[in-house]
């Protein structure tokens, strides 16, 4: 492949973290989330799902940002990997939202057709 | 009584503003019959047609009298009311003309129209749509005076065509049997074939002259004229022509720049002369050029225009080769086989060459055509005639014969002995036709001759003015036939002796031969129809009737006119001497004799010949069927010119053979390998396309949330892997 990334750089706290065990670990999260989404009939299941892939997302950033930070550390760069935990922020925000509004739209559509499977939600097919 | 009439005619502005009331009355009374009648009970709308028709005859007798009075000046009437077709260089309007030619046309149009209208209440009491009938004769009224009133030729080929759809719909009346609508369909697309011919004339016309105008248009407050305002500058010897000249000041113009008195052929190098307009600039130049790949010799276009428009004639006038249609034209009720298909619409043809006869003056080859194919169809139609069995057969074939007639006499360069055997015709074969339709309609709708007989006691207005119709046919001397008909074989027989070209006397030969049948065919009808015993059955027998005054008063009428129209108009249009009465009465120019003893001499031998086989004629009629009992029985006779002649020398077969059934062969391949395979397979296909693409692509969406998820990430997915790959 053609990255070449420096997998030994995380440190924390002297310890070296494997930024390669990071990205399995999210890389097998993201794709249970996908499995769920793409299989499971269940809606509600299917949220949790996405919020899987969103967790696993959010993982990827936090882990990069830290390699990001330890990289530029020499250089007495305060501000380094800044911008991948702000983003992991930000969509934790966004997931709660999104979360929030789903899981309501969720219960309206339980109370008037008695049903979360996505089988029966063809309605916007006829 | 002219000094009566003169005094009590309007002004000429009061007609001008009136004229339009000749097309407009049987207008009105088309729509009223047309959206009303169904409401009218059978008398109310006939007297509404009627009155239509009257009103109209009454309005064009009032412009006729000006027309034809000295005193009021020779200008004749004519009013535009709105531009039509306007092109930078071309321009065309609506507008109404009547002048000294076209009032004779107006006035049997209109005159004999109303008595045959008056003669339908009679003879269509019992119909069940009266109103439509009526309605129909009003539009063809209508159309026809279009036809003769129009200013400019394409208002006359609007009214042609006009009266050709009428012809149609009147043929067809009784349209619930099919062979009605077939001789309907049969006249229609048999017209339409000389309407090309007619068009190919129009389009040459204005290729050449620039313009469809009969005359320059009508200046405001003064009116038109009715001759060409092209005039010869007495000083300078310059041909003067008028603004905006139309095709009658052309010819005019044409005739005085090349034409001197003993030619009536253009030079073969002539061309069109840059003429000097009138007014005070009188220098102004018109620019009329043939165009570019038209040839550039102009007689050469004028002879080919000609034609064009006398095919266009032949088809509307019936004659060789598209006379097919007017014999079964008269599966339409009697009144229309008078009026349509005897004495108004089939001299249309007639009319339109003499309407441009100076034109048609220049060209000598197209007159030699018209006169020969006159010829041939005045022969060829009459040896029909003499073994037909149903009267309106012998009556339509009569009628192809005498327009033959017409023909020779147009193309002798007798313009004017063709419009009076046209308006003489017009008298006696109305007669005919609705002496013919009184006795079937006594006959209880029977047409075979072989089943009447006997009937001069029964029918005795009916006998008598159909023997004056039937005298005047054959043409016996004093008759009116005899007038017209006469005049034109002695024109023939004078062109003879003036040019010595052969072919005149062999014209003149057939012309006498054709008048001799006509004598015959007449009187075997007569004879078969009046005389003899009564040979129908006994039920027929008993309802035998004479018709009520609606159908007699027109009878008599005609029957006086058939009798005395040669004493009363004879003088308009027989010419003792070139350019004389005819061009007094009716500004016809007939071409001119080289020697203008050469009519004068064959006078008298052609006076002596047309009363021998005139009275031959009779005489063997009578030997044969005058006494009764010898029955024409076509099944049983060996003879085969006799068999050929009751079949019509086969042409109708020759014409399926020949056109007809190759026409549908071909029609039939073009309308499988054309029309269903590759037009229908163009369209359906597409369309057929798709439907089963889309029938594809609809499967797509199941309607199911996780299957839109996986193809999301599929895609992303497949495009990762695509960008992977790329920037290695």
């Amino acid at each position: 492949m053609g990255f070449d990334l420096p997998f030994n750089v995380i440190a924390d706290g002297g310890g070296l973290m494997n930024l390669k065990g990071c990205l399995i670990l999210a890389g097998v999260i993201f794709s249970i989330g996908a499995w769920g989404v793409v299989a499971r009939r269940n809606v509600l299941t299917v949220l949790i799902s996405l919020e899987l892939m969103l967790n696993a997302v959010n993982l990827v950033f936090a882990s990069f940002a830290r390699m990001h930070a330890n990289m530029t550390q020499s250089a007495n760069n305060a501000t380094a990997g800044e911008n991948g935990q702000i983003f992991a922020l930000f969509i934790i925000a966004v997931a709660a939202a999104e979360a929030a509004v789903g899981l309501a739209i969720l219960i309206t559509y339980f109370r008037n057709k008695e049903t979360v499977d996505t089988r029966d939600m063809k309605e916007l097919k006829q | 009584m002219m000094e009566w009439i003169v005094p009590h005619i309007p002004s000429r502005e009061a007609l001008e503003s009136k004229m339009v009331l000749i097309p407009l009355f049987p207008f009105v009374g088309f729509l009223i019959n047309g959206l009303f009648g169904r409401t009218f009970s059978k008398p109310f709308a006939g007297f509404v047609g009627t009155v239509a028709a009257l009103s109209s005859f009454v309005v064009a007798l009032m412009c006729v009298c000006h027309v034809h009075d000295t005193e009021l000046g020779r200008a004749g009437l004519h009013v535009s009311y709105a531009k039509w077709l306007v092109t930078s260089d071309f321009s065309c309007s609506f507008g109404l003309y009547i002048d000294k030619l076209s009032s004779v046309m107006i006035l049997v149009v209109t005159g004999i129209g109303t008595l045959i209208h008056l003669y339908s209440m009679g003879y269509m009491a019992h119909d069940r749509s009266v109103w439509r009938f009526f309605a129909y004769l009003n539009l063809f009224l209508f159309m026809m005076i279009l036809l003769v009133l129009g200013d400019n030729i394409l208002m006359t080929f609007v009214g042609w065509e006009g009266v050709g759809l009428c012809s149609y719909l009147l043929i067809g009346f009784w349209y619930e049997e099919s062979k009605n609508a077939a001789a309907g369909m049969k006249a229609f697309v048999v017209n339409r074939i000389g309407d090309l011919g007619f068009l190919m004339g129009i389009f040459t016309l204005i290729a050449v002259f620039g313009t469809v105008n009969y005359v320059t248009a009508p200046v405001k407050g003064e009116g038109g004229s009715v001759t060409p305002q092209t005039t010869l500058d007495a000083k300078t010897k310059a041909v003067v022509v008028p603004q905006n000249p139309g095709l009658l000041d052309y010819t005019e113009a044409l005739r005085l720049t090349y034409i001197k008195d003993e030619h009536s052929e253009l030079p073969e190098k002539a061309e069109l002369p840059k003429f000097a307009t009138g007014g005070e600039k009188n220098t102004v130049s018109i620019p009329m050029s043939i165009p570019k790949g038209l040839g550039n010799s102009l007689a050469g276009l004028i002879t080919l225009t000609c034609i064009c428009l006398f095919i266009g004639a032949t088809g509307k006038s019936a004659q060789i080769p598209l006379f097919v249609w007017l014999p079964d034209a008269m599966a339409g009720p009697t009144p229309v086989s008078a009026l349509i298909h005897a004495a108004t619409m089939v001299t249309s043809g007639i009319y339109m060459v003499c309407r441009l006869h100076s034109l048609f003056a220049f060209s000598e080859t197209a007159l030699l055509l018209i006169c020969g194919v006159g010829a041939a169809t005045a022969l060829f139609a009459a040896l029909i005639g003499l073994t037909q069995l149903d009267i309106k057969k012998v009556l339509a074939y009569s009628t192809v014969s005498q327009l033959g007639y017409m023909f020779i006499g147009l193309g002798a360069g007798a313009f004017s002995l063709g419009i009076f055997h046209v308006l003489t015709h017009a008298f006696f074969k109305a007669l005919l036709f609705l002496g013919a339709g009184s006795v079937i309609h006594a006959m209880s709708n029977e047409q075979d001759m072989r089943k009447m007989g006997g009937l001069k006691g029964k029918l005795p207005w009916t006998f008598a003015t159909m023997l004056i119709g039937s005298l005047a046919l054959a043409g016996v001397p004093g008759t009116s036939g005899w007038f017209s008909k006469d005049n034109i074989l002695a024109t023939v027989l004078g062109r003879y002796n003036d040019t010595h070209n052969n072919l005149y006397l062999v014209f003149y030969i057939m012309g006498i031969v054709a008048a001799f049948c006509t004598a015959f065919y007449t009187f075997r009808l007569v004879f078969l129809t009046f005389f003899g015993e009564n040979r129908s059955s006994e039920e027929v027998k008993h309802h035998i009737h004479e018709s009520p005054w609606t159908m007699v008063l027109p009878l008599v009428v005609l029957a006086f006119l058939a009798l005395a129209g040669g004493f009363l108009f004879g003088g308009m249009f027989i010419e003792e001497k070139s350019g004389g009465e005819a061009f007094e009465h009716l500004a016809i120019r007939n071409v001119p004799f080289h020697e203008e003893h050469s009519l004068h001499e064959a006078h008298t031998p052609n006076l002596i010949l047309t009363g021998i086989v005139a009275l031959l004629g009779i005489g063997l009629a009578f030997f044969r069927y005058g006494k009764g009992g010898n029955i024409p029985d076509p099944e049983k006779s060996n003879n085969l010119v006799y068999k050929a002649s009751f079949n019509k020398f086969y042409v109708d077969e020759i014409y399926d053979a020949l056109i007809v059934f190759p026409f549908c062969v071909i029609s039939e391949l073009l309308h499988w390998g054309m029309d269903i395979i590759l037009i229908d397979g163009l369209v359906c296909g597409a369309a057929e396309l798709v439907r089963n693409g889309s029938s594809l692509l609809k499967r797509i969406q199941t309607g199911l949330m996780n299957t839109y998820a996986f193809a999301i990430l599929s895609g992303t997915v497949a495009f990762l892997i695509y960008l992977l790959i790329k920037v290695q």
